[in-house]
């Protein structure tokens, strides 16, 4: 399915969060929208989910505009983890990743075997199913994202959208769990914060400074050396591997750029 | 609040009025005493305490026969329809049904307790005394509110005094302890002798 | 989410569930004030229901049927009415304190009430009740409008029924005070307690259909409900139509909650503690939670009545009184074993 944003903008009390943002995502895209916090990225992934209405230009799913598909059909092709989503009810695990499954069932279908399976399913996806009777407040946060998304997987979307979905896991499950995403055949939108993770797994990343869509291509395009510091106002150096990937090094501030002063040295 | 006589029990937020000392006319005659005193006309005084004792003696004795074969449940009212206040055993009410000779089927020490229907009904009063009143703030001030209830509600319409038309009116002030409490032993040794319940 | 076993497991507990609900409706027809024998309350029910010719007192016959039995209907109404609106408050609003006059429905009541018991606006019996109901929708609907217009988010919605529900008691404490008497304090006083006792079958007819029609609208929404667990942005990315869901819902509650009001005052403490004993008992889904809370409600709401008029003889207490005194150390403890288990 291809998701497509046209033109949007969003603002609040004057304050435009987000300006004339367009692009579109291919179908089976891994799509990665990287910039600092302040960016936009929350408020886009709301307006793509169909959360939010934007208040100029469309969302399109294949062409149909969101507000023309119901809140089912669009959550039937549309998962959205959020950063942040809490409950104070008594859940276990599988009942959270059991919600998934909403969107599927009308007020009264019966629950079947094959809802059970896709839950059992997600959880194992997820690497939490021996986990799947432990009551929520009593799981790290790690392992409550992983939760979320498993959540998101039983809704089996054709479109998953992540808003940040590595905050507080460990990096072995960061790798698992973009690895795994990367290898489901859905379409993937997500905003992450770790450039070096994003340009590893992205297959195009869109660059947002401020409300606005400043650069938008493979990771190896974007993810230049002006425009880090530009964006994100940190010095680095950018070693592009192959397949339009990228590896970016970090240079400390403040402090002479010892690691190249050793090559340079090394040279002479 | 308002208490009368001393309260034996500490106040408590749900309003009770409690009477420890049971109400008589002394009370009242001590108090015309000391206001005569105070005017300096005990002789005035004096003549008012023995016309009240005398029209007293006149109501006895005309319900003299009774002797406790008659019972009364006094109604003074009730928010909407839930449960009536009547009153207790130490209030102006029980010395009027003492004065007498009627027994009180409410036997608690509150001046107006709150009793459900369904009590006063299987203690079956041989008399309901209800008020009546000026003042229309409940529902079921009014005597006409009070005997549309009585006759139509399904279990108090049953009650023998309801059927036999032993509901008897008494103006709400006579039910006070005052000096119109002897209005209402004489309202009601009237009523009761003239249903013919004296014999 | 998963269902317990099998059909039959459902059927079973439908089936015991009912069983409850009748067997505490016959003990409110017979324990009361005034001790009638079993066999009587037996019997006149027998001659009611199904018109067998068994000879009962009138008195005693009209005692258990038009005053206990209908009092009983209703108090099982009013107790699941509140308990259900109550859990649909909690699971909406994501406060485990939301109670079903949060949004003002018991404040508007009362100064209904009031309005035409004091202030005498309108004078027969019946017009206290419809005064009380009009209240309650007003207050309600005065407190839904703030709520939008500050902003959307359960602490926006809470925060407006706290504010709403404050000036209507300032409102209806001004009106008491400057007009009522002692005695008309402590009238209007028992009436705010919620009290039982005018109960007869004509306010049965109203207080069942209200209580069926709002469980069977909460129920159908249970599965909307059990998605907004982890917040509305959560639900609508679940498929929920987060809004009409909120106003469907609590507006059904609303007006369920005011008809009891209505006929019976403000019960407190129900509402608020039955549904976390029942999420203790049976868990967090809606579709087992909400009939959960209806049953427990109602049995608890008929035993207090009972305790109310046999606590001390010979006299009646305000039910509410019994609920608080009940509910207030039942929620500690139920607080207490929440901290446990966390």
């Amino acid at each position: 399915m291809k998701l497509s944003a046209n033109d949007l903008s969003w603002s609040i009390g004057g304050t435009a969060l987000l300006q004339s943002i367009s692009f579109d995502v291919a179908d089976g895209e891994f799509f990665g929208i990287v910039g600092p916090n302040g960016s936009g990225k929350t408020t886009l992934m709301s307006l793509l989910s169909g959360i939010r209405k934007p208040q100029v230009g469309s969302v399109t799913l294949d062409g149909q505009p969101l507000s023309k598909i119901g809140r089912r059909d669009v959550s039937r092709s549309i998962a959205l983890v959020e950063q942040q989503a809490e409950t104070g009810e008594r859940l276990t695990a599988r009942q959270a990743v059991e919600l998934g499954r909403t969107p599927h069932l009308g007020a009264y279908t019966p629950w079947t075997q094959v809802d059970a399976e896709t839950v059992n399913r997600a959880l194992r996806n997820v690497d939490m199913d021996h986990l799947a009777g432990r009551y929520w407040h009593t799981l790290s946060g790690g392992e409550r994202q992983r939760l979320h998304i498993a959540r998101a997987l039983a809704q089996e979307p054709k479109v998953l959208l992540l808003d940040e979905p590595t905050n507080h896991l460990d990096i072995g499950h960061q790798i698992d769990l973009l690895d795994l995403v990367g290898k489901l055949d859905l379409t993937v939108v997500t905003a992450l914060h770790d450039l070096n993770h994003a340009a590893l797994f992205c297959d195009r990343i869109a660059l947002m400074q401020n409300g606005s869509l400043v650069a938008l291509g493979k990771p190896s395009d974007v993810l230049t050396v002006r425009c880090i510091r530009e964006v994100f106002g940190v010095e680095a150096e950018v070693e592009t591997i192959g397949h339009g990937s990228c590896n970016i090094r970090f240079l400390p501030r403040g402090r002479v750029d010892l690691a190249r002063e050793g090559r340079l040295r090394a040279a002479s | 609040m308002i208490y009368a006589g001393r309260t034996c029990l500490p106040y408590i937020r749900v309003p009770i009025m409690y009477r420890c000392q049971v109400f008589t006319m002394e009370l009242v005659y001590r108090e015309i005493r000391d206001l005569a005193a105070i005017y300096n006309i005990q002789d005035k005084g004096e003549e008012v305490i023995a016309d009240l004792e005398k029209r007293e003696e006149t109501a006895r004795a005309k319900v003299a026969g009774l002797d406790g074969k008659v019972s009364a449940v006094f109604w003074f009212s009730s928010a909407a329809q839930s449960d009536p206040y009547v009153a207790g055993k130490n209030g102006a009410p029980g010395y009027i049904m003492s004065a007498l000779g009627i027994k009180n089927v409410i036997e608690t020490d509150d001046e107006w307790p709150t009793v459900g229907w369904e009590t006063i009904a299987k203690k079956n009063p041989t008399v309901i005394v209800a008020g009546s009143m000026e003042r229309r703030r409940y529902p079921m001030d009014s005597l006409e509110s009070k005997m549309a209830f009585l006759e139509s509600d399904p279990v108090t319409r049953l009650m023998e005094s309801v059927e036999r038309g032993h509901v008897f009116s008494m103006d709400a002030q006579a039910m006070n302890p005052t000096i119109r409490t002897i209005e209402g032993i004489e309202t009601l040794a009237t009523a009761i002798e003239k249903a013919g319940l004296a014999k | 989410m998963t269902r317990p076993g099998s059909p039959f497991f459902k059927t079973g507990m439908v089936l015991a569930a009912v069983a409850v609900l009748l067997v505490s409706v016959c003990m409110g027809a017979a324990i009361g004030e005034t001790a009638i024998p079993v066999t009587i309350v037996g019997q006149t029910i027998a001659n009611k229901v199904w018109g067998s010719g068994y000879p009962v007192v009138p008195l005693d016959e009209g005692i258990v049927w038009s005053y206990r039995l209908s009092r009983a209907v209703v108090a099982a109404c009013c107790g699941s009415a509140l308990a259900i609106s109550g859990v649909v408050l909690q699971s909406l609003l994501r406060n485990p304190l939301a109670d079903p006059y949060i949004l003002g429905i018991s404040a508007g009541a009362s100064t209904g009430a009031v309005s035409v018991a004091i202030l005498g606006l309108g004078t027969s019996m019946l017009s206290l009740p419809l005064g009380a109901f009009l209240g309650a929708l007003v207050g309600f609907l005065l407190i839904s409008l703030l709520a939008v217009k500050t902003g959307t988010g359960p602490t926006a919605i809470i925060l407006a029924g706290v504010a709403g529900s404050q000036l209507f008691n300032a409102l209806t404490s001004f009106i008491v005070t400057k007009a009522a008497t002692a005695e008309q304090a402590r009238g209007i006083m028992f009436w705010l307690l919620g009290n039982l006792s005018g109960v007869r079958w004509p306010d049965a007819y109203l207080a069942v259909p209200a209580t069926l029609l709002g469980l069977v609208i909460c129920l159908w929404h249970s599965r909307a409900l059990d998605a907004f667990a982890f917040g509305s942005n959560s639900a609508a990315s679940l498929g929920i139509s987060v809004l009409r869901t909120q106003i469907v819902v609590i507006g059904a509650s609303a007006v369920m909650t005011a008809t009891m009001v209505s006929i019976v005052g403000s019960i407190g403490f129900v509402g608020l503690v039955i549904p976390h004993a029942a999420r203790m008992l049976v868990g967090v889904r809606h579709g087992v939670l909400l009939p959960a809370s209806a049953l427990i409600g109602a049995v608890f709401m008929i035993l207090a009545d009972i305790c109310s008029r046999t606590l001390i003889p010979g006299q009646v207490l305000p039910v509410g009184v019994v609920t608080a005194l009940v509910g207030a150390p039942v929620f500690a403890v139920i607080l207490a074993k929440k901290r446990e288990r966390a």
